[in-house]
């Protein structure tokens, strides 16, 4: 007798014409197989030469999928000489198998050329695409940014969140540690595994020769200037800073500047003139002994009191010289000017969230906020204390957030299962959650959304180039605007009228009245935006505030048929020290329209006047760059929602 | 880890793509069984092994060589496939029910080998493997999947503890009360037969 779990059920051995190949093992069919390493985007390996460029092009045309799923494999195989656009042809292929295979092809194959192709596999509709991509970003090592990947950790399907865990271990990327470190309680498994195995990549990391580890986290961090880092003078040994974030590193690297400004300055105390004579023949003495010539140089240096004076007045003069010197160029590279008022103290620090928070909304009382983190939780808290009066965690995005009462919170959710979901959390009731409004079936994932002022109509994308409008109190379709191949970046609603302005991830930005679906203005073809927010609008026209690629903010007025684009601030001036890739990650009108806070990558927050652009003040209470920034109504207190993972209350300094 | 096993590990950790059909090969059966056992639908059975092959694939890709050589494949691969099958269900976690808080070492719980052997018992005395099967299906779930896992399976005590991700004394509770309520149900069988 065979043992019972030898033995499968005689209905499904049925199914399988395939002989026994051992004592009580049956092998699977091929058909099965061929499905399992179809889909997976696996030809089966032959020991054919890999064929030429031309064949291997015609291959990728080919109408079936399996010959263009090999043709990519035998790409990969080829190695770096493998042209590229091929690749990055079949990465973007009809069918999921083979783009599985190119994004694997080129993580075998790492090259640079490849990345921004793989950051945009991560948001393909298939789980199996998502996970090779981001495998193949891990091997890209110095060159590939992390802030992709940190948002893949967050992916609802495991493989992903795995594959960009192992991936940030294979980077080193060491500001991850806190992402890593909540993934050891994540939900699935192997998710659990891959953070385990990832830390203790990190840990090998660290325990990298100190210069090792330092280039490391350098490359890691585009925003860092590592010649400047590394040509630094070693005032002490590389320590764990070496594992902070970018933001953190290059404070250490003005704190290690001030360090040795104090050691000089502490040399200058010692040269003090009114004992400089005194010193000057013991130090002389004391190395007599040593040498009959320095023993002569004493002699003469007692014999002339006067001109040893004078020598070590200019000593003491050369190095104020070089003192002020130092001092100068400390403070014309820091990031703000320090005449201006810094801020770096919090009223409140919320830490309530497990990974980089998205968004910080004020309940109508100034009392409450509401934020929300990449991983989906939203938490309701006292803005006063930090007291976390709900949390309510969800698999899919939180794209945005209205209060439409003190009590009361409503959250838009973008599903992965191409829906949009809008629930509403009420403090105090039991249960505090329901969902009030869902789309489902959408044609993909709805990646923004936007609560207009009267906190009942949501407009959001649908994933694949249209924008929909929502009255979800009425469950009323208002407007559907239709954009082909269109992805959006923002939707931003006017404070004013209801007008509707859509900025694509292409860079066009448009207004359109979202009753009489007339577009009311669009930005000019020459010109190309980033982010945008409102400044002002009415029936006439309206102005906003953008920024383009290069980080200028420009200031764009439309009506009448007429528009006008002004630049209102350059990047050298937000950036006066010129810190390399310095980017703004957000910017925000204050409600009285006066100050404009601009949040910056190295995690400052200045504070500019909105209308000659001069700097007021700079906040720098957290320590990775700021992704929100929320006004309270009065324009006296600000709530900001951080990649550090904490949401801050503070005001200006 | 026998040496079936460690040949495949050992080959799977120097070229996973080409030996990878090797594994797909070798446990796409005995997977199948242990999911069609459960959903008892053909297509739900076939969706549920793809997707755990292909989570299976991107895992040792992730996994460094050493920890391929060390793998133990069969139960790596019904833990991945008991996940996939909960999330198809809709079943995050196996329900926990009865009382756990018993120590690992109590005596009683230590069925072992003879304990594998009764079920072989009942095997014989029940003529019909099918009949076996159809008294597993009446147990509890939570006593059904572990009575299953490891009689059915093969899997050890510890390996069923790793798979459903539960504490090694929870599964020998439910292995050696499932046991004790499929007797009680066989008798009743008996008697009813004789009847």
């Amino acid at each position: 007798m065979l043992p019972l779990g030898k033995q499968p059920p005689s209905r499904y051995i049925q199914q399988s014409n395939e002989p026994a190949t051992q004592a009580g093992t049956v092998r699977a069919p091929s058909p099965a197989i061929n499905a399992i390493l179809g889909r997976l985007g696996l030809a089966r390996e032959s020991d054919e030469p890999e064929g030429n460029e031309a064949k291997l092009t015609r291959d990728l045309t080919d109408p079936s999928w399996t010959v263009r799923v090999e043709a990519t494999q035998r790409l990969g195989k080829i190695g770096k000489q493998a042209p590229l656009a091929l690749l990055l042809v079949a990465l973007s292929d009809q069918q999921d198998s083979v783009r599985a295979a190119a994004a694997r092809a080129l993580g075998r194959n790492p090259r640079p050329a490849a990345i921004s192709a793989l950051v945009k596999a991560l948001e393909d509709a298939v789980w199996v695409v998502r996970a090779e991509a981001a495998l193949a970003l891990g091997t890209m090592e110095e060159f590939a940014p992390l802030e992709p990947l940190l948002v893949a950790a967050h992916d609802p399907d495991a493989a992903v969140r795995a594959a960009a865990i192992t991936a940030l271990g294979e980077l080193g990327a060491a500001s991850a540690r806190e992402l890593l470190n909540a993934a050891l309680q994540d939900d699935d498994w192997s998710v659990r595994e891959a953070a385990t195995l990832a830390l203790a990549n990190l840990d090998e990391q660290a325990a990298l020769p100190p210069r090792h580890a330092l280039n490391r986290h350098l490359n890691g961090d585009p925003v860092q200037p590592q010649a400047t880092e590394t040509d630094l003078p070693q005032l002490s040994a590389p320590d764990s800073t070496s594992s902070l974030p970018p933001s953190a590193s290059f404070a250490r690297w003005l704190e290690r500047i001030e360090a040795f400004q104090e050691q000089l300055t502490a040399s200058e105390e010692l040269a003090d003139p009114a004992d400089a004579p005194a010193r000057t023949e013991t130090t002389s003495a004391s190395r007599s002994s040593a040498s009959s010539k320095r023993l002569h140089h004493a002699t003469v240096l007692r014999k002339w009191p006067l001109k040893l004076t004078h020598l070590a007045e200019g000593l003491l003069i050369a190095l104020l010289i070089v003192g002020l010197l130092i001092a100068w160029f400390v403070i014309a590279t820091r990031p703000s000017t320090p005449q201006r008022k810094v801020g770096s103290g919090a009223f409140t620090t919320y830490h309530g969230h497990m990974s980089s928070v998205t968004k910080a909304v004020w309940a109508p009382d100034g009392q409450t906020i509401a934020s929300a983190d990449t991983r989906g939780t939203v938490s309701i808290w006292q803005a006063g204390t930090g007291h976390t009066l709900l949390t309510y965690p969800q698999r899919g995005t939180a794209l945005a957030l209205i209060w439409n009462s003190s009590s009361t919170l409503l959250v838009a959710y973008g599903e992965p299962n191409r829906s949009l979901q809008v629930q509403e959390l009420t403090i105090g009731t039991t249960p505090p959650v329901q969902m009030i409004f869902q789309r489902t079936n959408l044609p993909g994932i709805p990646s923004v959304a936007a609560w207009s002022v009267n906190q009942q109509t949501l407009a959001f994308d649908t994933g694949e180039g249209s924008v929909e409008v929502w009255n979800v109190s009425a469950n009323l379709n208002l407007a559907t605007f239709q954009e082909p191949h269109t992805r959006y970046a923002e939707l931003l609603w006017s404070p004013d009228t209801p007008a509707l302005a859509m900025l694509s991830t292409t860079g066009q930005l448009q207004v359109w009245d979202i009753y009489t679906w007339q577009n009311i203005a669009s930005l000019a073809n020459n010109q190309s935006a980033t982010s945008a927010i409102w400044i002002s609008s009415s029936h006439d026209g309206g102005s906003m505030f953008f920024v383009t690629p290069d980080g200028t903010i420009m200031k764009w007025h439309y009506g009448q048929g007429s528009q006008a684009v002004t630049p209102f601030l350059t990047t050298q001036t937000y950036n006066a020290a010129n810190i390399n890739g310095l980017t703004l990650s957000d910017i925000a009108l204050s409600p009285d329209g006066i100050q404009l806070l601009l949040a910056t990558s190295d995690g400052s927050v200045q504070a500019r006047d909105a209308t000659s652009g001069n700097l007021i003040y700079l906040y720098q209470g957290h320590s990775a760059p700021v992704n929100d920034i929320e006004w309270s109504l009065d324009s006296r207190h600000i709530a900001t929602a951080s990649q550090d993972t904490t949401a801050q209350i503070w005001q200006e300094p | 880890m026998d040496s079936a096993n460690e040949t495949l590990a050992a080959l799977l950790a120097v070229n996973l793509d080409r030996h990878y059909e090797e594994l797909v090969s070798l446990y796409w059966q005995q997977l199948s069984v242990f999911v069609l056992r459960r959903t008892r639908h053909f297509q739900d059975t076939e969706d549920i092994i793809q997707e755990t092959f292909m989570r299976a694939y991107l895992a040792l890709e992730r996994y460094p060589g050493e920890r391929i050589e060390t793998l133990k494949i069969r139960p790596w691969l019904y833990k991945i496939a008991w996940s996939v099958y909960c999330n198809h269900i809709g079943r995050g976690k196996l329900p926990l029910i009865v009382p756990l808080e018993m120590p690992d070492d109590t005596p009683y719980l230590e069925p072992e080998e003879n304990a594998r052997m009764q079920p072989e018992e009942l095997y014989e005395q029940a003529e019909q493997r099918q009949e076996l099967e159809a008294l597993v299906e009446k147990l509890p779930a939570h006593y059904r999947d572990m009575v299953s896992l490891y009689y059915f399976e093969e899997l050890s005590q510890k390996e069923i503890a790793e798979v459903l991700n539960l504490p090694l004394g929870t599964v020998k509770v439910y292995i050696h009360r499932g046991i004790r309520l499929l007797r009680k149900l066989l008798a009743e069988q008996s008697n009813h037969k004789v009847g």
